[in-house]
């Protein structure tokens, strides 16, 4: 994608989400509007960019939508892109939503959204290996959530399912799904912390204390630096993901972006000092997506430890990505 | 052996190149690690690698050919750097010189390129970078030291500060005043200086890990040929911020290189306990990998010809962060070994290094400084309050 | 040097425990209690059992007891998560410089019922446009026919709303350099034209107001201390704010439940427990050197940082030991996400690394 293009697509998906956003829309017309723009055929021709340009622009604009089931269910091999994903319930092993214990379905995961879907994708631990299973929606119960980040639109599901009311995909792609789905978080998480950047030194340019504005002090300026260099950072290593790695990429992506995500969230708030620290400011519902978000498909400490655990396991670590490449001859 | 041909493509050159440092396990089991001891005897250990690694045409990849090298992109030369310390092994120190000061010298000065720098690469000339002033370090536009052209040249007089290898180099690329003092950054000019001239005296400065790594150097009317001069006279300032984006970019490529290296041996270090620390080796290993991925794009950038601009600061901030996160790792989590014990003179050399990982070629304050005015659009600093 | 306590010391800890466990008991959340806990009972309880003002003078309602023994006294109920809110500002710090600065006649008016827990006060120093610069204050305090006459507006203003006094920091020479022309002020919160309208903070609560002053009258004998004198009377009052044990405990019931079931198999937070103890016991000895007055002035600048610091990490402990189901946890997300205040209020760490570069290593001022 040429420059000029990739500005275009940003241009349109930015004002869509912040058009979203400030309108307060359902979870569903985000996607609805998507499939509109041809979202579907730029996922075929551009897969890596659409990803990252859409979930950029959602983030920024701190819209929750379902967009990351449409990239899950696509990576899941689904015709259907409507599909609902039961996530994992966050914890440092749940790689799955579900038992399967001889046929039956005990289900615990999360929704984006309360899920209009009518089916349901759920990963299934089956002995050491994972199918998916796609449920119908209505075998299952679905209750809102509390905790940090209520806009965020999450629900739980939950059920017990025999086997006659579902039926199995190749669980094989399960890992492939896993890894698009934190690509997509990625980038998400990217795009909230350059907001926050951006709003935190737009802020501190403005707000004047000792007479000069507060963006002159270096503990300020520091401050914002360390989050921006994190923020340069998490977007290299998801452009460093290469093709024939891209599941161990897709980890350390998400765990680079989530922490720095974090840092630059408490950052912001600490330079933006007690106006960050009310309701009313934005700020707060940046910092609690960007806890949210963090925790699907694997906390970047969870990752991190996982980075670790197979770097005991190998004696070594593994190199991301290869040398760069020079301009095509 | 004869010289490899990569020509073919990226991946037939790592092939190649595999099979060639596989091939010579025996002559590179002795470049594990830098000596520790001193410089002079690092050097020595490592000019018969640099020789072969020559001979062989790996180090002349992707250098111009009329410069001794074998044609290619900048990037030619990530793949050598990246694949020995996939090996394990040490790329040769001189090597870090080069890479500062040859894209500078081919872009500004050819005929010094052409005349030196296959000399360099090949380890029979050192060279070293006379920038820094007792009075100028972070604040570099001040210096001092003055170039006064005359009709046969420039006389150099003042003092230079924190030279790498200075003691043992035969050429010093120096920054020195050919404007007035109040011409700041603008009067300033770049020179290719023989350290055997008259006039030139050097003084090492015992590093605090016990090497000889830097020294000072006085310049008493030293005369210099007009041809001495790289790029215009007063250009110095544009010369030196090219060199930096090298600087910046492919030594901190090199670096990284090496520290993933040094995560390998923590994790061997650690043997059966390395599983017990899963969480320090992973934030240690994000930290390699934001600095990794960071600087092979900025080296993709280098080698297509752009230049970065102040962005590049944040290679610098990722470097010296992952230089302290793997050493300060290892000396925490290897700590029974690491005060004491012989064997581990190599990681006690590298700690001193990481402390100065934040400090030279710009301290870290300085870059954020950098990255919070000049890409964040943050207001500069005043000096005095209200 | 022997750090026990002697005994009439501990038992005195051990009754204050006692007390705080059963006052938080039926509270969810224990953490910031001395900022949110508002209860007027437990107040009132507090005074009864001599709690309150416990270092002051006897003829002001005080019972003179020792330093010491006031700081194990708070130190146990923060660490239980009692609520103190409704009297932590009073007892921490209006009662010192009121017994400093204020006159025989404010002494002997507002002391006893701010032992006897019956009131409460609220700080009214920062404002829209001076929050750690508080010396650009604009809130004016104009002398008319013999009263006080303020206009202005106050923020951050804890319980604002149900509090009965104000302790009102104003300018009163607007022609004097920043530092010099400023008085301080009690306010009584019934007066006619203050008008208080509530904060929702980060964690959605809203026990912080926003003040403003119209036309307030006030008679003459509001001022406390000098006129024009509030800076250095100030100073001495922060010392009070920053140097506490309440900076270094806020979350510390929270963190005593993380540290139970944090995995110590684990070397991660086996040794992240061994840092915060550690750290945990250094601000502790910090505190009482505050508190028995052996800390060098502006040495609270220390104090604080290294407290709120501690604070802050252990939000982090405490959300990487509840893993990433805190999400789903609303006292942990809750502590998580005040977390960042901690290191804000009551003098931002900017503002006291500044402090200890200028007033304790005698770096040159910017």
């Amino acid at each position: 994608m040429d420059a000029e293009t990739r500005e275009m697509y940003r241009k349109t998906l930015g004002g869509l989400m912040r058009r979203v956003g400030a309108e307060g829309a359902g979870e569903s017309d985000v996607v609805a509007e998507l499939r509109e723009l041809g979202w579907d055929e730029l996922t075929v021709e551009e897969p890596t960019e659409s990803v990252a340009l859409l979930f950029e622009e959602q983030g920024a604009a701190l819209v929750a939508s379902r967009a990351l089931d449409m990239v899950v269910a696509a990576a899941l091999g689904l015709d259907d892109r409507s599909v609902g994903i039961a996530y994992p319930e966050p914890g440092p092993t749940n790689v799955t939503s579900a038992i399967n214990d001889d046929g039956r379905l005990t289900i615990a995961g999360l929704l984006l959204g309360a899920s209009e879907a009518a089916e349901i994708a759920v990963p299934a631990q089956a002995g050491t290996g994972v199918v998916v299973a796609i449920v119908s929606r209505g075998a299952l119960s679905v209750v809102e959530m509390e905790g940090f980040d209520d806009a965020a639109g999450f629900t739980r599901v939950t059920g017990v399912v025999e086997a006659r009311h579902y039926r199995l995909l190749d669980g094989a792609a399960w890992a492939v799904a896993v890894a698009a789905g934190r690509r997509a978080l990625a980038h998400e998480l990217v795009g909230l912390a350059s907001h926050m950047i951006d709003r935190a030194a737009g802020y501190v340019i403005e707000r004047e204390q000792f007479g000069r504005p507060l963006g002159t002090f270096q503990a300020v300026q520091h401050r914002l630096a360390d989050a921006y260099t994190g923020l340069v950072a998490a977007r290299s290593v998801l452009a460093a993901i290469e093709p024939d790695d891209v599941l161990f990429g897709s980890l350390v992506a998400k765990a680079v972006a989530g922490r720095a995500a974090i840092r630059a969230a408490h950052s912001c708030t600490q330079v933006t000092g007690a106006i960050g620290c009310t309701w009313e400011y934005e700020l707060h519902r940046y910092l609690r997506r960007t806890h949210a978000l963090d925790a699907l498909l694997g906390s970047w400490r969870a990752l991190r430890k996982a980075i670790g655990q197979q770097m005991a396991e190998d004696g070594h670590a593994a190199r991301l990505g290869s040398a760069p490449e020079g301009p095509a001859a | 052996m004869s010289t490899a041909a990569p020509s073919a493509g990226r991946t037939e050159l790592v092939e190649q190149l595999d099979a060639w440092i596989t091939g010579h396990a025996d002559l590179l089991e002795a470049h594990r690690e830098h000596d520790p001891r001193s410089v002079e005897q690092t050097a020595e250990n490592e000019r018969e690698l640099q020789r072969l690694l020559f001979e062989d045409g790996w180090t002349r990849w992707g250098w111009p050919e009329d410069c001794g090298g074998l044609g290619g992109d900048a990037t030619n030369r990530a793949v050598l750097y990246d694949r020995m310390g996939a090996h394990g092994y040490v790329l040769p120190e001189l090597l870090g010189v080069v890479e500062t000061l040859g894209p500078m010298l081919i872009e500004f000065a050819r005929p010094i390129a052409q005349a030196h720098l296959a000399a360099l690469l090949r380890g029979d000339e050192m060279w070293c970078q006379g920038f820094s002033e007792p009075n100028a370090g972070s604040d570099l536009a001040s210096l001092r030291c003055k170039a006064t052209q005359d009709d046969d040249g420039f006389v150099v007089n003042g003092q230079k500060i924190w030279v790498s290898l200075g003691h043992v180099a035969q050429w010093c690329v120096l920054l020195a005043r050919t404007g007035s003092q109040e011409s700041a950054h603008r009067g300033i000019s770049m020179f290719m200086v023989d350290m055997s001239l008259p006039g030139i005296e050097v003084r090492p400065i015992r590093y605090a890990n016990g090497r000889n790594e830097l020294s000072e150097l006085f310049f008493s009317d030293v005369r210099l040929p007009p041809e001495a001069l790289i790029g215009e006279a007063g250009a110095g300032w544009n010369v030196a911020m090219y060199l930096l984006q090298w600087e910046r970019g492919m030594y901190a490529w090199q670096r990284q290189a090496w520290l993933h290296k040094r995560l390998d041996d923590l994790v061997v270090g650690l043997g059966s306990d390395a599983g017990a620390q899963a969480d320090r080796l992973g934030d240690v290993y994000l930290d390699l990998a934001s600095l990794r991925a960071t600087c092979a794009r900025t080296v993709a950038a280098l080698a297509r010809g752009e230049s970065p601009g102040p962005e590049i600061s944040v290679d610098k901030l990722l470097l010296g962060a992952g230089e302290q996160s793997v050493i300060d790792a290892a000396i925490e989590l290897l700590d029974a070994d690491m005060a004491l014990s012989p064997e581990a003179a190599g990681w006690r050399s590298d700690y001193f290094y990481a402390r100065a990982a934040t400090i030279y070629g710009g301290a870290a304050e300085i870059q954020r400084g950098i990255i919070a005015q000049r890409v964040l659009g943050l207001p500069r600093e005043v000096r005095s309050g209200r | 040097m022997d750090f026990a306590w002697p005994d009439e010391i501990e038992a005195l800890r051990c009754e204050a425990l006692e007390v705080g466990r059963a006052a938080a008991a039926s509270l969810s959340i224990r953490e910031e209690s001395w900022v949110r806990g508002f209860d007027r009972d437990f107040s009132r309880q507090l005074g009864e059992r001599g709690w309150l003002g416990m270092t002051w003078p006897r003829e002001v309602g005080g019972h003179e007891r020792t330093a010491l023994e006031r700081f194990v006294v708070t130190e146990a109920l923060i660490s239980t998560g009692a609520p103190l809110a409704a009297t932590w500002v009073g007892d921490r710090q209006i009662g010192p410089t009121l017994l400093a600065n204020g006159s025989p006649e404010q002494i002997a008016r507002y002391l006893p019922p701010m032992a006897a827990g019956e009131v409460t006060w609220s700080l009214g120093m920062s404002e829209p446009d001076a929050g750690s610069d508080l010396a650009s204050l604009r809130t004016r305090a104009v002398e008319r026919d013999g009263a006080w006459v303020i206009e202005g507006q106050k923020v951050w203003t804890s319980f604002a709303a149900v509090a009965d006094h104000c302790y009102l920091v104003a300018r009163t020479d607007p022609d004097a350099p920043p530092h010099a022309g400023m008085s301080e002020f009690i306010v009584h919160m019934d007066a006619p034209g203050i008008t208080v309208a509530p904060i929702r903070d980060i964690t959605g609560e809203s026990h912080f107001c926003e003040v403003v002053f119209d036309g307030v009258v006030l008679p003459r004998d509001a001022l406390v201390g000098k006129e024009n004198g509030s800076w250095q009377q100030l100073m001495r009052q922060l010392e009070h704010e920053r140097g506490g044990i309440d900076r270094l405990m806020s979350n510390r019931a929270l963190y005593e439940d993380a540290r139970a079931t944090a995995d110590r198999s684990n070397p991660t937070a086996a040794q992240e427990i061994a840092a915060i103890e550690t750290m945990y016991r250094i601000v502790r000895l910090a505190v009482i050197r505050e508190v028995i007055g052996q800390a060098p002035p502006g040495f609270s600048a220390v104090t604080k940082i290294l407290g709120t610091e501690l604070e802050q990490r252990i939000a982090q402990f405490v959300a990487a030991t509840a893993g990433p189901a805190a999400m789903l946890d609303g006292r942990v997300s809750r502590a998580v996400v005040y977390a960042p205040a901690y290191t804000i209020q009551g003098g931002t760490s900017a503002i006291l690394r500044n402090v200890i570069g200028e007033r304790l290593l005698g770096l040159p001022r910017r």
